[in-house]
């Protein structure tokens, strides 16, 4: 039963399009809806902030005009962002999932690497940071809805028709 | 009876297609849903006709239509396909399609054409024409 | 990246082409369906990437589509999407059942939707190939076997844009509406060029 008003609101939802990435702190929920894309989480446990990125490509060589949409300019964006929220350098205490990378699409071979490359530049980036990655969920051929809960650090994956599951 | 072989890789447009074969007292030998399955149930049954999609997986009509003519130089093959396109039509007429259907067809417009085909006992040898495929539009 | 930015003219022309494509689509599928049915494109503007989630309505929706790539003249996807409801409403209307007799998406049901995904896409890409530039005597534009799949509508659009956004942050998709009697039928039919096909396709109007 409500325990009062406040008890019974759903968390806020922050949805991440293509090519963005957003940070929020607890209660929010941060949602994405990835296909070949990667999505990369980042969670803060001690100040529970937390961040997903949309990435689209592995190296922006250089473009700047979107830097989420790159793997090599998202990631320290989205760094320096929780960093803003938690108001201290968090990058030691970072942890990150990774999910995506699928290809629906077996003509399109072009894009059929990009999944493969997006994981490969990310895995890089995150070890050269020195994150260490605690879930992946990664390639097969069906898009992933994915959840950060910034209270628990829980990333739930769900695949269309299936039930959520955590990784 | 007059024998048919219905290849589409559609089971929907197949049952279609079974259906007014044997309203017009056809027996269907078999059906396929690609053109390898195609040429193999052709050489099996030697049906008096073929209708054969063209885009389709494993091999297309068009080359099924290849195929079989060289199993059976005489074989009696209807394109029926809602591809439309001149060279696509060209390209089935060429290599010996007796017709060529677009889907979406009326029942009639198959009816009519089982029925010229089912009338005829053999090959006149006539070459075959395109029956205003737009028009069943 | 920029990519390559279409003017309001090559739209426009891009548009008139489809529009063509549209109304064969529109004919074939009246015919198809034994109820008229009006096929009338909506978008053909270039969208940021950041904003193709939400195209066919709520992001995590769970769509179910039929999708064709097709090659010739040009190369690209082409997805005829709809709601699980809608899909079966539509099976029970071409094996002229009573409404609501099919519930799940067994082979029939699934190869009653993508016939119809056969027959709207190859009606569109006839016509698109009569009036594209080029030599309508060996110019082609096949499809392949449509695929049915359910999927995400934000995932979905993902996929069938990635290629173009693998070199460009704004993307072109064309999007037709379905129409009977007037009012909206909660199907879309999206025709999405690769780059090089976007290129070709803005040669038209240089």
């Amino acid at each position: 039963m409500p325990q009062s008003s406040n008890a019974n609101l759903a968390p806020p939802e922050l949805f991440v399009p293509m090519g963005k990435w957003a940070v929020a702190q607890a209660p929010t929920l941060i949602r994405t809806l990835l296909g070949s894309c990667v999505g990369v989480v980042l969670y803060d446990r001690n100040a529970k902030v937390g961040g997903v990125a949309h990435i689209v490509l592995p190296d922006s060589r250089g473009d700047t005009a979107l830097p989420g949409k790159y793997a090599d300019t998202a990631i320290p964006a989205m760094i320096a962002d929780i960093d803003r929220q938690t108001g201290r350098r968090s990058m030691a205490r970072l942890t990150a999932t990774i999910a995506g990378g699928a290809s629906m699409f077996q003509t399109s071979t072009p894009s059929l690497n990009i999944g493969k490359q997006n994981n490969e530049a990310v895995e890089r980036i995150l070890n050269q940071l020195g994150i260490q990655i605690v879930g992946r969920d990664l390639g097969g051929d069906a898009g992933r809805r994915l959840t950060l809960d910034t209270n628990s650090g829980n990333v739930s994956i769900r695949i269309p028709g299936g039930p959520d599951h955590e990784i | 009876m007059r024998r048919l072989l219905v290849v589409d890789d559609a089971i929907f447009m197949r049952r279609l297609i079974k259906d007014v074969a044997r309203e017009a007292g056809w027996e269907v030998v078999g059906e396929a849903g690609n053109g390898i399955e195609a040429v193999n149930l052709y050489r099996e049954h030697r049906p008096d006709l073929v209708t054969m999609d063209v885009v389709m997986p494993m091999m297309n009509g068009l080359d099924a239509l290849r195929h079989i003519r060289i199993v059976d130089p005489e074989a009696r093959v209807v394109m029926v396909t809602a591809l439309d396109q001149k060279p696509t039509l060209m390209e089935a007429i060429r290599d010996g399609a007796h017709d060529f259907i677009v889907k979406p067809f009326d029942r009639e417009r198959i009816l009519a054409l089982l029925n010229k085909m089912g009338g005829t006992e053999a090959d006149d040898g006539t070459p075959p024409q395109q029956n205003s495929p737009s028009a069943a539009n | 990246m920029q990519g390559l930015t279409l003017s309001q003219i090559q739209l426009r022309l891009i548009a008139s082409i489809f529009e063509r494509g549209a109304e064969a689509a529109s004919r074939a599928l009246t015919q198809w369906l034994g109820r008229t049915v009006h096929l009338k494109i909506s978008d053909v503007d270039q969208a940021d990437i950041t904003e193709v989630a939400g195209l066919l309505g709520p992001e995590d929706a769970t769509v179910a589509v039929c999708a064709m790539s097709f090659a010739g003249q040009l190369e690209g996807q082409l997805l005829l999407v709809f709601s699980d409801a809608v899909g079966l409403s539509l099976v029970d209307l071409l094996l002229q059942q009573k409404p609501g007799t099919s519930t799940q998406w067994s082979e029939l049901e699934r190869s009653g939707a993508c016939e119809t995904a056969n027959i709207v896409g190859c009606a569109y890409l006839n016509a698109l190939s009569v009036h594209l530039p080029g030599n309508s005597a060996t110019d082609t534009l096949i499809p392949s076997p449509p695929e049915f799949r359910h999927e995400f509508a934000a995932s979905l659009l993902e996929f069938a844009v990635m290629e173009q956004a693998s070199v460009m942050d704004r993307v072109l998709l064309v999007k037709s509406r379905f129409q009977a009697e007037g009012a909206d039928l909660d199907w879309a039919l999206l025709f999405v060029p690769t780059p090089d096909s976007l290129r070709t396709l803005a040669q038209i109007a240089p």
